[in-house]
């Protein structure tokens, strides 16, 4: 019963850390923000963002298009919301994901050592060795362009770098003392693991998590760009920032790369804010 | 420094912001410096008759020759990343004719055939042989003399070689089916005697002339030894390439750029522009180039693939202009006849009705749009406006009613999907397939369309697994161009017509061959009107809208004929190098 | 610990040989084609698909997938790195040309980012919630926010178009083949590739350092009465490199091959585009050497990082493993 209230005192100091951080909450903001301007789209547009309207292209913002269109007349505020939800699914899934991977594979590493840490590594740098092109390419070359398959590949990506993180923290505290008491009190190694150990090394797989996600948004974007990314009917805001890739539309027509470039930038800033929040509540009380 | 780092980040963005703001005033007035090349007449050349070979361009008169002392930026044309030079016989454009000849040209008006390398010749009454006379004072880049042993190595070389672009006018020699098909080794229809090269057809062929200017003569004591199904990949030979035209190569810096030096020993007139680079763009593709080409860097441009992306170059750099190209070149779809691998055929596609009604659904005006300026949409797969369209048939109006109507009499099944695929990568594309899908919606069919990737033989050819495919394609003559696809199929085209309809396949190969053996003008129109109303009634293909040419110059610097480009026969014309000339550094 | 790492050396050459085998054996998924790479898709129609195949089969496309990578590995081994599939070209000659390209961007990015990167998060970390770490902070988050081509083509409108300062693209021009003369061919791109990397290291070094700063030993240090800058630097900095170095060697192997957004921007020849037109056209010979060059400098930068990691950090030695 003592843990109990141990807990759920130290939940609530740690919220109300978190809520007296100012930035955590700005943060927070933008991407509930984002994220129910996505979730709300139907209601925020009537136009179909893949309807293309050949009569209307390239048109500067205005009452009947707020942001314009793109160069298949498509309206760009439409795609922006509706983009809006693929984007930022990509960006927290793979990398949740590839977190989840990194997390339960360093724990294992870390925890157990020998063998089984060794098998680990090895894999792991066999993964790290390919370059993600290549990797990219197969899979793509195999299983076509789609959300899921782009999930996939950055999941299977990115696991090694928590992996790593993890594994070398799991290791500098097994060493600690709390550690030899939960032994001594006969509390078994997965519950050691994934209880006592695990939160412990939140914080930087946080920090790992909030910066991923943005760089899997980007990623998408490049991948878009060489072509091997989502196929470009389907509005991400990496997709429709690749519009701006001709000097043409660059120079002429800012609404179409700052419309999603202000997209991706706000998402980011919040999901950094965010983190670093909550790795500030998670950080000061070891 | 973290500071001024700090600040020159600032500044950067503001500027970005400022450029932004700015660059839309200029743009304003686009149509100010769009003007064909005509107009920018320089004092230096009056060539504009083509008969003005023998006028060298004079220098123009400042203290300094830019001809001899500045350098011609191109580009050197390969898509697709090679790190070497073009093989000359896959593709004949003009940095290949820089550095090799053929025996004949085609003068600008595509009217006459100019002689080079053979300077005289004539065609035997029937049409079946050809005799050419064989210029004594042509010499190899690097000193050899050139015979006709050369030539007549260059046309079986030409028969051999897989990528080869034309073979089809030199299958007909004597014993070219058997040299193409690997079985026999040398023509039995060419011989030489003395200076003099013979060559006999199996029937006639009123363009052979013509496509004797696509191949380049290539030297026999370099080339002979090599493997020639390999030959196009001779790294030794692409390196140092050893030709006979008026420039010859003076450093290749793979997979930089290569230099030309102007070829002294030319048997005709010479070069006018002394030095002429060649830079690679194959990294960053056409929006390097264009960055290239406002920053003045690369002077010429021949295909810019949107009219829009010339007009942005013009008003960004007041020394460029502009010319547009009425080309033979279209896109069209194919229809699938010949079945799936994957056994999801749609087979409504066979009947003729259905692939009728499809016409009327797509909405050729809105997709010709995409190029606006630049497009036509296409009733039959010649250009309304030339005067070789039947005007028997009426102009394509689009009419979803009556299409779906007779969708409905041909017992058309709306519930499963039309399949349509694509390769080609540019974002228009893109946008083009979407305008499609939408336009079957319309009609409540749902299409559904793949980006094709990878090896196009092996998925398009090979696994068919399409409705519909859009092709797109260029040639001299539409009939070749485009009613090439409705004969019995041949080679690749096997694999997506199958058995489908062989008599009437048989009766559009008997119209081709005609066409092609005809003498007057009047018989071929003849021909050509009845091949359009044939090719409606079957709809093998669905001819959708015609593409011109742009190509941007920076005519402030680099001078050329006015009439240069005013036809699309860049393979086969005379580029007249020596009226070239340099009018600034 | 020589003995350690004699070990990891050696066991670098099953590791290359196992991703060779998966790379060779993901490539027969992918449906290229290397003889019909280079021609234009509206002429394939037009040629003899018979020839075609003789091409395929001179060229040993058609043999057996064991066979043709016993061939490939056994020409490799005797020092013969093949030719390409698609043009002809020898690869070691392609390699000799586009391998300095890259590695004088990859090099010349990350020391300006190191630099900056270091710098920049090192005083946000020292200066923690100043303005200077917030201006920091709202910089880093552009960085990593805009997409690297962008910042490509802004500097290229900018510096290239508007002013005339720098080329447009490209690696070197007649007559400008010197390193001094193709200097400003290098500006950009350098640049461009600097700004995602710089920004990242700063928050990782401002991370890092924050981290270390709040330990217990740089409470001792100052208890000691040591000066503001001997902790932050010789305590605080030293300790908080780790990670940091970690990062740093590890991109170098992936801006071997992994810039193909950059070299394609500015139309750069580089080993990036190669390998992605290589896989594009199924050009087997030259896919498997870049990959290989590419892993290899992987496996030896995670063995440069394990090494820098025992000299800084004394907690960490390899007798257990």
């Amino acid at each position: 019963m003592r843990q109990k209230t141990h807990r759920s005192s130290l939940a609530r100091r740690n919220l109300q850390k978190l809520f007296s951080n100012r930035l955590a909450i700005l943060g927070g903001v933008i991407v509930l923000a984002l994220v129910l301007l996505s979730i709300f789209a139907p209601l925020l547009t009537p136009y179909d963002p893949a309807f293309i309207d050949p009569t209307q292209r390239l048109q500067p913002p205005s009452a009947e298009h707020l942001l314009g269109t793109d160069n298949a007349g498509r309206d760009l505020w439409a795609r922006i919301l509706y983009g809006g939800r693929l984007s930022i699914t990509i960006g927290l899934v793979s990398s949740l994901s590839a977190a989840a991977l990194g997390v339960i594979a360093g724990c294992i590493s870390g925890y157990f050592g020998g063998k089984v840490d060794a098998v680990l590594l090895y894999i792991s740098e066999i993964f790290s060795t390919f370059p993600q092109t290549i990797l990219i390419l197969i899979i793509v070359g195999f299983a076509g362009r789609s959300t899921l398959n782009m999930v996939l590949i950055f999941s299977i990506t990115g696991w090694m770098g928590t992996h790593r993180i993890v594994r070398s923290r799991i290791i500098s505290l097994r060493e600690e003392a709390f550690v030899e008491s939960c032994v001594a009190c006969g509390i078994g190694s997965s519950s050691i693991m994934f209880r006592h150990l695990l939160p412990n090394t939140v914080g930087p797989v946080v920090v790992s998590i909030t910066l991923s996600t943005a760089g899997y948004v980007l990623s998408e974007s490049g991948l878009s760009f060489i072509g091997l990314g989502v196929p470009p009917e389907v509005p991400t805001w990496g997709n429709i920032i690749n519009a701006a890739k001709s000097l043409d539309i660059m120079q002429n027509h800012p609404a179409l790369w700052l419309a999603p470039g202000v997209a991706i930038a706000l998402f980011v800033l919040g999901v950094n804010f965010l983190g670093d929040g909550l790795r500030d509540v998670f950080d000061t009380t070891q | 420094m973290k500071k001024a780092i700090a600040f020159l980040l600032c500044l950067v963005l503001l500027c970005s912001l400022l450029s932004a703001c700015a660059s839309k005033e200029e743009t304003a007035t686009p149509e100010a410096a769009e003007q064909p090349a005509e107009n920018t007449e320089p004092e230096t050349k009056e060539t504009d008759e083509p008969e003005a070979e023998g006028e060298e361009a004079e220098a123009p008169a400042e203290t300094e020759d830019f001809s001899e002392t500045g350098m011609l930026n191109l580009s050197w044309p390969s898509d697709n990343g090679t790190d070497l030079l073009p093989f000359p016989w896959s593709n004949r454009n003009y940095a290949v004719a820089m550095l090799f000849d053929s025996l004949v040209v085609m003068s600008p008006d595509g009217e006459t055939m100019i002689p080079k390398i053979a300077k005289d010749w004539t065609i035997s009454e029937d049409g079946l042989t050809y005799t050419f006379t064989i210029r004594d004072d042509v010499t190899w880049h690097d000193g050899t003399p050139l015979t006709p042993e050369d030539v007549v190595f260059s046309i079986n070389g030409y028969l051999k070689n897989p990528t080869s672009e034309y073979p089809s006018q030199f299958a007909l020699i004597e014993g070219g089916e058997a040299v193409a098909a690997g079985e026999a080794d040398e023509l039995t229809g060419i011989e030489v005697d003395g200076n003099v090269v013979t060559i006999h057809l199996t029937s006639p062929r009123n363009d052979f002339l013509t496509y004797c200017a696509i191949v380049s003569i290539l030297p026999k004591h370099i080339l002979g030894d090599k493997d020639p199904t390999l030959i196009s990949q001779d790294e030794e030979f692409l390196l140092n390439p050893v030709g006979c035209g008026p420039y010859k190569v003076e450093t290749v810096n793979a997979p930089n750029y290569f230099t030309l030096v102007r070829n002294d020993d030319y048997y005709g007139e010479p070069a006018g522009i002394r030095h002429v680079t060649y830079t690679s763009y194959a990294n960053g593709g056409a929006d390097a180039s264009s960055a290239a080409m406002i920053a003045g860097n690369l002077d010429f441009i021949y295909n810019v693939s949107d009219i829009s992306r010339a007009e942005n170059l013009l008003a960004n750099n007041p020394n460029l202009s502009m010319n547009v190209i009425p080309a033979n070149y279209a896109r069209y779809f194919v229809f699938n006849t010949a079945g799936a691998t994957d056994g999801k055929y749609n087979d409504d596609m066979l009947k003729t009705e259905v692939r009728q009604a499809i016409n009327l659904l797509l909405d050729k005006t809105a997709i010709a749009n995409f190029y606006v300026g630049q497009a036509a949409p296409l009733t039959t797969f010649v250009n309304p406006e030339s005067a070789s369209y039947n005007s028997d048939i009426p102009l394509f109006e689009r009419d979803v009613d009556t299409a779906v109507q007779m969708l409905k009499d041909a017992d058309f099944d709306f519930n499963r999907p039309v399949r349509i695929a694509y390769w080609y990568t540019d974002q228009t594309t893109a946008d083009i397939m979407a305008l499609v899908v939408q336009c079957f919606a319309d009609a409540g069919i749902e299409a559904e369309t793949t980006m094709v990737s990878g090896s196009i033989v092996e998925v398009v050819y090979n696994q068919h697994n399409w409705d519909l495919a859009y092709f797109g394609n260029y040639g001299l003559d539409p009939v070749d161009a485009f009613y090439y696809n409705l004969r019995t199929p041949t080679g690749l085209f096997v694999n997506i017509q199958g058995d489908y309809e062989l008599d009437t396949k048989a009766e559009f190969s008997a119209l081709y061959d005609e066409y092609f053996s005809v003498e007057t003008e009047d018989e071929k129109q003849a021909i050509l009107n009845e091949l359009q109303v044939k090719h409606l009634e079957s709809m093998y293909t669905i001819p959708l809208y015609a593409l011109n040419k742009v190509t941007v110059a920076n005519t402030g610097k680099f001078s050329y004929p006015s009439d240069l480009f005013n036809m699309d026969i860049l393979d086969w014309q005379d580029y007249r190098f020596e009226t070239w000339a340099l009018l600034s550094e | 610990m020589g003995k350690y790492f004699l070990k990891r050396i050696l066991e670098l050459i099953p590791k290359l040989l196992i991703i060779t085998i998966v790379i060779f054996v993901g490539m027969q998924f992918i449906p290229g084609d290397p003889v019909t790479y280079l021609i234009p898709p509206d002429t394939i129609s037009k040629l003899d698909p018979a020839q075609l195949e003789a091409m395929r089969e001179k060229l040993g496309l058609n043999e057996n997938v064991v066979v043709r990578y016993f061939t490939w590995l056994g020409n490799l081994l005797h020092g013969e790195f093949g030719y390409s599939l698609v043009s002809g070209a020898s690869i070691k000659s392609m390699i000799v040309q586009r391998l300095p390209a890259s590695f004088e961007v990859a090099i010349i990015a990350l020391l300006i980012s190191a630099a900056c990167g270091l710098t920049f998060g090192f005083i946000s970390a020292t200066k923690q919630n100043s303005l200077i770490d917030y201006f920091n902070t709202i910089l880093g988050m552009i960085g990593i926010s805009v997409p690297e081509f962008f910042f490509g083509l802004l500097g290229i409108s900018i510096f290239s178009l508007k002013l005339g300062w720098l080329p447009s693209g490209g690696r070197m021009m007649p007559g400008k083949e010197a390193l001094s003369d193709r200097a400003e061919f290098l500006v950009l791109p350098c640049l461009c590739l600097a700004i995602g990397l710089i920004a990242t290291l700063m928050r990782y070094t401002r991370g890092s350092m924050l981290d270390v700063l709040h330990k217990d030993y740089i409470k001792t240090a100052r208890s000691k009465g040591l000066s503001e800058a001997n902790v932050h630097i010789k305590h605080g900095l030293r300790n908080a490199l780790i990670p940091i170095v970690v990062i740093l060697v590890n991109r170098l192997p992936m801006l071997l091959g992994g810039a193909v957004v950059i070299e394609s921007v500015f139309n750069y020849p580089g080993m990036g585009t190669m390998l992605l037109n290589a896989i594009s056209g199924s050009d087997m010979p030259v896919v498997m050497i870049t990959t290989m060059m590419i892993a290899m400098a992987i496996l030896l930068a995670s063995l440069l990082i394990d090494l820098i990691s025992a000299l800084l950090d004394p907690r960490i030695r390899f007798g257990k493993e």
